[in-house]
């Protein structure tokens, strides 16, 4: 068996413990894969940490039990992890903006005092020493969906669909999570049965219902939203300088310079509340290339909208 | 001899602990602590004490780069003592819960097995929140008060960064501008690679370290106020939009406000406006469901808008 150097050891020893504290817990033999060493070994690495004790002038010294690692070789921090307490030095530039970033979001969104996180982030904020501001979007009926998915019960509310339409619903919220600046809820409609994404900024009067469910074993924030049945495409003419300010989400394709700083461009944008919305805020002279039924639209939308100034 | 080596430096290590207050003395640790022992009693300058002092230096200097664990030493007592841990235990559980609960995309993407909050398991994360790199790079631009370079929508800027900021799904910097003279932000995703080539440092550094300080007047909260009615500079007038009674929480949530007055099928909210523009684009996406009520100088942009496009012989 080849030597293995302290640093190696240590590397080692440190590694798992924060498997074991950061996890709740781990085998060693996951631990041990994890490393790229073999179970034997790293069992053999962690004895100092697992049973050392020396008696001294003053007493027993040792911190023998305060890692657990029981028949089922599954390691688990039993007190404190009293090696990580001792601790002296600030995290890592990397790791502390990272630990930032998740403090700062984390607490955004607490409903009550956190004060240790907040010391924390103070300490944190001096290793960084630059400001870095995240607002995280906190709805109002976020609280309420947390507490339904937490209690496993269905979530009622009005909901407001990308289209505009207000209807009561009641959902199993399977899932709460949050991805690209919004919170959602994931689970199923209880109307249709049908399982879907909601929005949690599109809810109102957010109560939780009297029925339970079960989730499915694995439920994920998703990488993406596959969308391509609600796309719609417009061609337009505009000011480049205006392209900018066209509202998101959208897509940019094709770009092309017509003369006098104009451009044509194609914008894709997601669900035709959105098209509608596109087509009304573009400059007035601005034109829609293609399809022809878009310019139709354009008007037809905009007088619609102008009629609610008739009185 | 590794076995003895690391059960030696976590004796000492929990030998500390447990005189965490106290003072001690190389005679403490050889008298007390296994792999320390010596031959009677020590004399200084002696040569055991010199191999046991040097011995308990390697050792400390492990602790440190191992563990972070920091042992001082006063120079006029020959002491040792521990520092104090740069956090609670407490504060060391919330920060692994945070880790635990929000998956950062971009900074730090395989974070060293042992740094805080690197060993959670990811499988509870609910927040996702992208972080680019360029993140990473000015915020220690920052830190140092060092100028960067970049180029941006066609032309290189200088830069003073003093606020990192993230609003809606964009991150922002907020600095001041050597070639305008002025404050500006700047959107991340906007910021180009230099002469087209993807290959150079899109975020140069621009001067030494120390070069500038944040004025004491810079609110980093205000500087990330992205909201175009925060900070429009069309005169401020207060909007009255009318409302269905179901879309006035996603109006309040979009653009502020408060409800003045209520039927049973709409609102009236107020809304303090400070880029017309904007205000008129944002509500619109409201369609039917909102409209503006005062001030007439709004009302009749939002007319002249819509006439101006159902007047449009676009597309004939």
């Amino acid at each position: 068996m080849p030597r293995t150097s302290t640093e190696d050891v240590f590397r080692a020893i440190i590694a798992t413990l924060a498997l074991a504290e950061e996890r709740n817990g781990v085998l060693l033999a996951d631990a041990a894969e994890q490393l790229g060493m073999s179970r034997d070994r790293l069992r053999a690495a962690l004895d100092p940490v697992l049973f050392y004790e020396f008696k001294t002038y003053e007493g027993i010294v040792g911190k023998t039990g305060a890692f657990f690692l029981d028949d089922n070789d599954r390691l688990t921090v039993a007190d404190e992890h009293w090696l990580r307490d001792l601790a002296a030095l600030p995290p890592s530039p990397d790791a502390a903006l990272r630990l930032l970033v998740a403090a700062t979001v984390v607490k955004s969104v607490a409903v009550g005092p956190t004060p240790a996180l907040d010391t924390a982030l103070r300490k944190l904020e001096r290793e960084v020493a630059a400001d870095v501001v995240i607002a995280l979007d906190a709805p109002e009926c976020l609280p309420v969906a947390e507490d339904a998915y937490l209690k496993r019960r269905t979530l009622r509310c009005l909901y407001v669909t990308d289209g505009g339409k207000a209807r009561d619903r009641e959902i199993e919220p399977w899932f709460v999570f949050s991805n690209w600046g919004r919170w959602y809820v994931h689970g199923r409609d209880i109307a249709d049965g049908a399982i879907k994404w909601f929005r949690v900024d599109r809810m109102t009067h957010a109560v939780i219902g009297d029925a339970t469910f079960e989730p499915p074993d694995t439920v994920e924030v998703p990488e993406w939203f596959d969308l391509t049945e609600h796309e719609r495409t417009v061609r337009i003419r505009v000011q480049e300088a205006d392209i900018d300010g066209l509202p998101t989400p959208r897509r940019v394709e094709n770009l092309t310079p017509v003369g006098d700083r104009r451009v044509e461009c194609d914008i894709t944008v997601y669900g035709q509340a959105r098209l509608e919305h596109l087509l009304v805020v573009l400059p007035p002279d601005a034109q829609v290339v293609s399809p022809a039924e878009y310019a139709d639209l354009r008007r037809a939308h905009a007088a619609k909208l102008l009629a609610l100034y008739d009185d | 001899m590794t076995g003895d080596a690391s059960e030696r430096i976590i004796g000492l290590a929990a030998y500390f602990e447990k005189r965490m207050n106290s003072a001690t003395n190389l005679d403490d640790i050889t008298r007390d602590v296994p792999g320390y022992e010596t031959d009677g009693e020590l004399t200084v300058g002696s040569k055991e004490w010199e191999t046991v002092r040097k011995r308990l230096q390697r050792d400390l200097r492990t602790l440190e780069t191992s563990f972070s664990i920091l042992v001082d030493f006063d120079e006029e007592e020959h002491t040792y003592r521990l520092r104090r841990p740069f956090f609670t235990a407490k504060e060391r559980r919330e920060l692994i819960a945070a880790a635990a609960a929000v998956e950062i995309d971009g900074i730090d993407d395989e974070p060293l097995l042992g740094e805080l909050g690197a060993a959670v398991d990811d499988d509870g994360q609910r927040i996702v929140l992208s972080v680019p790199g360029r993140v990473r790079e000015l915020s220690d631009a920052i830190r140092t008060r060092c100028p960067v370079r970049f180029q941006y929508h066609g032309r290189l800027r200088t830069v003073d960064a003093y606020v990192i900021g993230r609003w809606r799904t964009h991150w922002y910097v907020a600095g001041y501008e050597h070639e305008s003279e002025q404050r500006r932000r700047f959107r991340l995703d906007r910021i180009e690679p230099s002469d087209g080539d993807a290959s150079s440092d899109v975020i140069a550094v621009a001067g030494d370290a120390g070069s500038y300080v944040i004025p004491d007047d810079i609110d980093p909260i205000a500087e990330m106020r992205l909201d175009p009615n925060d900070w429009g500079h069309d005169p401020l007038v207060v909007a009255a939009v009318r409302v269905d009674v179901d879309h006035a929480h996603t109006l309040q949530h979009e653009l502020g406000g408060h409800v003045v007055s209520r039927t049973p099928e709409s609102c009236v909210v107020e809304i303090e406006v400070r880029h017309y523009a904007s205000f008129c684009d944002r509500l619109l996406t409201f369609s039917d469901h909102a409209r503006v009520l005062a001030p007439p100088e709004l009302v009749a942009r939002m007319c002249a808008h819509l006439q101006a496009i159902t007047n449009s012989a676009e597309g004939a």
